[in-house]
């Protein structure tokens, strides 16, 4: 009797352990499950998604040290990732729900099928997290708000995550393995540069990779956020999707830039051009040739090209003049730096044979020809 | 020896007087053209030329010029100037592009720094320094042109600006110094540095170690990009926005030029008169000062050395023939004084015709610059991002 009275808590603990370890292998199905309705009822409302995020954020932010102690997860999922395999089914589940779904993230499908290859290990490390104790849910939606706030990728996921309304302890308990797509994602994304690095990178990369989101979110052109919904999901962007976005954003920055420039010149010419018929009206003219390099170049003259042999300052008339495109030419509005210059020197060509020829240039170099 | 001491007063007398009137002002009527490289040059082997914004001198106006000087003229001339080199050199065709820089951030295969040290209408006279975008200085060399009243003349001023000599003389030393020093290898060197440079302005973290110093502290290359890299293309897409930026500028100097053109010359025109009048009275008073002088001296000694009366009676009316010299240098100092007056006057009606168009110039290139600074900074943070993401630091 006594002997059972001994090992009677022994038995117990032992049953405890092993509740403990079978809730530990549930709760990776649970969490698919709750994620698949989480990113459903994410489809139906987004707006309440984000004030959740932000609750969530907020209530995060009490927890800011164990995120940060979080930020150890990769290696310890590296060290996790060989046993459970019971992770690896919940990763392919979001990524079927967003294909089975109609779903308003196209790309976030994409980007976790490409980010499969790495998210097991990162999942398993925190779904192992997540079901130690409750501490691992806040570390994990700690980790979570950490990505919302910085990457516009981690927005998304947690507009994905933070949808499911009504959220208790055990939905919440369930983030992390739906945040395991979205931090999959972006870490598969850093993880790109090289599977074994990894684990490394994850170490060091908690701090390498932090700086790059927190610049994405703060530096992503407003027409990436809100223009282009594919865009949306940059947490499990390729470093080939990023370096796509950033080239975007440089071609876009370029377009401001020539409009701006553009507009600039035609104004500084338009300016010029008066002063020079001021002056010349008041001067008796300045005409000149090529032999009489004294006088003012046409202001509109193409750059870097030598003005010799423009015509002189003494016919302003000439110059001010304009000749409307061809009917076949459309508006130019869409037209890049060269073409601009073709249009207005063509527009500005009072030689009706070099204007055409400068018309046909104008149709080679925007695809016009090719397309008649 | 009395006989002997005054021939010696006497030949000093006259050799001084001699002197005094012995002032020669070369004055250039020749038109030097532009001389055009006879060869055909590749584009590749054309230099882009960036010509700053010349000194105004100010601080090394001689002293006698310092009350005709316009400060204010000057530094409206340090801005007319260059452009007027940089659209002579450009209608030379033996350059790339040849722009006036607004500052320099942006770097060109060649450089031209200037410094007016004289500009009255009558000469002109323009210290030039030019380095190559290595750091090698090719020369400095100071052009003075004195010109006459025929380059004033209606018919020439609407061909050419007055001192259009000038300008051709610089752009023709350079081609020269070019053809004579260096290469085409040179030349095909000096434009990848300078693209080098620009690229390392964007993008430091990528190019810088394609550029060494030398013991000279000049650029060399180290190695280079590969022609396919795409941060280098992105690059070259930013440095022609950044010939876009400078041709605006350019724009805004044409502006500014055509603007100044009529009342500067007006003013030039006018001041040659003046200036050729002051420099003709001031020399007139001078030697009215060392006849008058001369003649008192002799005067006194013939008073003094001699028992003649009619000597005696000569040397006093010497005196006061001396004294009467003196009070006509006198006449005439002040005479001048009149017309350094009305070049001060003439100096001032055209400041306050150009200064303003001064400040308005400087306000357009600095708000433009800085707007353009900012989209370079973003462009630098996008390119070092994509630099991150080519060579997976990320």
């Amino acid at each position: 009797m006594k002997k059972l009275s001994s090992a009677l808590p022994k038995l117990i603990l032992l049953g405890g352990i092993s509740l403990s370890l079978l809730a530990c292998q549930s709760s990776p199905q649970n969490s698919s499950s709750s994620s698949a309705s989480a990113s459903s009822s994410s489809s139906q409302s987004q707006s309440s998604s984000q004030s959740q995020s932000s609750s969530q954020s907020q209530s995060q932010s009490s927890s800011q040290s164990q995120s940060q102690s979080s930020s150890q997860s990769p290696s310890q999922s590296q060290s996790s990732s060989q046993s459970p395999s019971s992770s690896s089914p919940s990763i392919p589940s979001p990524s079927s729900q967003n294909s089975g779904a109609s779903s308003p993230f196209p790309s976030v499908s994409s980007s976790s099928q490409r980010g499969e290859g790495g998210a097991p290990s990162v999942a398993t490390g925190s779904q192992s997290e997540s079901s130690a104790d409750s501490s691992g849910d806040s570390q994990g939606d700690s980790a979570q708000s950490e990505t919302a706030a910085g990457e516009q990728s981690g927005s998304s996921a947690a507009n994905r995550d933070g949808t499911s309304p009504g959220q208790d302890a055990g939905t919440q308990s369930r983030y992390p393995e739906g945040q395991a797509d979205g931090n999959g994602g972006r870490d598969t994304s850093t993880g790109d540069l090289g599977d074994a690095n990894s684990g490394d990178q994850g170490a060091s990369g908690g701090t390498l990779s932090r700086p790059g989101g927190d610049y994405s979110l703060d530096t992503l052109p407003s027409g990436v956020l809100s223009g282009n919904s594919s865009n949306q999901t940059t947490g499990t962007l390729t470093q080939a999707e990023r370096a796509a976005v950033l080239d975007e954003r440089l071609r876009r920055g370029y377009e401001t830039f020539d409009g701006f420039i553009l507009s600039e010149r035609e104004r500084a010419q338009a300016e010029s051009n008066a002063a020079g018929s001021v002056a010349i009206g008041g001067a008796g003219g300045g005409g000149g040739d090529a032999g009489q390099p004294q006088t003012l170049p046409e202001a509109g003259a193409p750059s870097g090209v030598p003005v010799a042999g423009q015509p002189s300052v003494s016919s302003p008339s000439q110059r001010t003049e304009t000749f409307p495109p061809p009917e076949d030419i459309p508006s130019g509005r869409d037209d890049d730096v060269v073409a601009r210059q073709l249009r207005e020197a063509a527009m500005n060509e009072p030689d009706p044979v070099l204007r055409e020829a400068l018309w046909d240039e104008y149709r080679s170099y925007t695809g016009l020809g090719e397309q008649q | 020896m009395k006989i002997e001491l005054k021939n010696l007063v006497g030949s000093l007398l006259v050799v001084c007087f001699v002197s005094a009137c012995a002032t020669h002002t070369v004055k250039t009527t020749s038109y030097t053209p532009i001389i055009t490289d006879s060869q055909n040059v590749p584009e590749a082997l054309l230099l882009d030329v960036g010509i700053a914004v010349f000194d105004p001198g100010i601080d090394e106006i001689m002293r006698s010029e310092e009350e005709t000087t316009n400060h204010e003229i000057r530094i409206a001339e340090s801005r007319y100037a260059p452009f007027l080199l940089a659209e002579t050199l450009q209608r030379s065709g033996n350059w790339g592009i040849v722009r006036l820089m607004p500052n320099d951030a942006s770097p060109m295969d060649l450089f031209i720094n200037g410094t007016i040290l004289q500009s009255n209408g009558e000469a002109m006279s323009i210290r030039i320094a030019v380095t190559d975008i290595t750091g090698r200085e090719w020369y400095t060399k100071v052009y003075r042109e004195v010109i006459s009243q025929f380059s004033y003349d209606p018919s020439q001023r609407q061909q050419n600006d007055p001192f259009q000599v000038i300008y051709n003389t610089i752009a023709n030393d350079l081609l020269a110094y070019r053809k004579r020093n260096i290469s085409d290898q040179e030349i095909g060197e000096i434009r990848l540095i300078s693209e080098l440079l620009f690229a390392q302005r964007f993008s430091p973290e990528a190019f810088d170690n394609y550029l060494i110093k030398n013991r000279r502290g000049n650029y060399q290359i180290a190695s280079l990009p590969a022609e396919t890299d795409p941060l280098l293309q992105r690059v070259r897409d930013i440095r022609e926005r950044d010939f876009m930026f400078i041709d605006t500028v350019q724009d805004y100097y044409a502006t500014y030029v055509r603007q100044m053109r009529l009342p500067y010359d007006s003013w030039r025109e006018q001041s040659y008169q003046e200036t050729i009048t002051l420099r003709e009275l001031s020399a007139s008073a001078r030697r009215r000062f060392i006849a008058g002088a001369a003649v008192i001296v002799g005067g006194l000694a013939a008073a003094s050395g001699s028992s003649n009366y009619a000597t005696q009676t000569g040397g006093a009316v010497g005196v006061g023939a001396g004294a009467y010299l003196i009070k006509s240098g006198f006449d005439k100092r002040a005479e001048a004084k009149i017309h350094m007056e009305a070049l001060e006057e003439l100096g001032q009606s055209l400041e306050n015709e150009v200064a303003p168009r001064v400040i308005n110039l400087e306000d357009r290139t600095i708000t433009l610059t800085g707007s353009v600074e900012e989209q370079y900074g973003q462009w630098r943070e996008i390119l070092a991002d994509l630099y991150a993401e080519e060579i997976g630091e990320l």
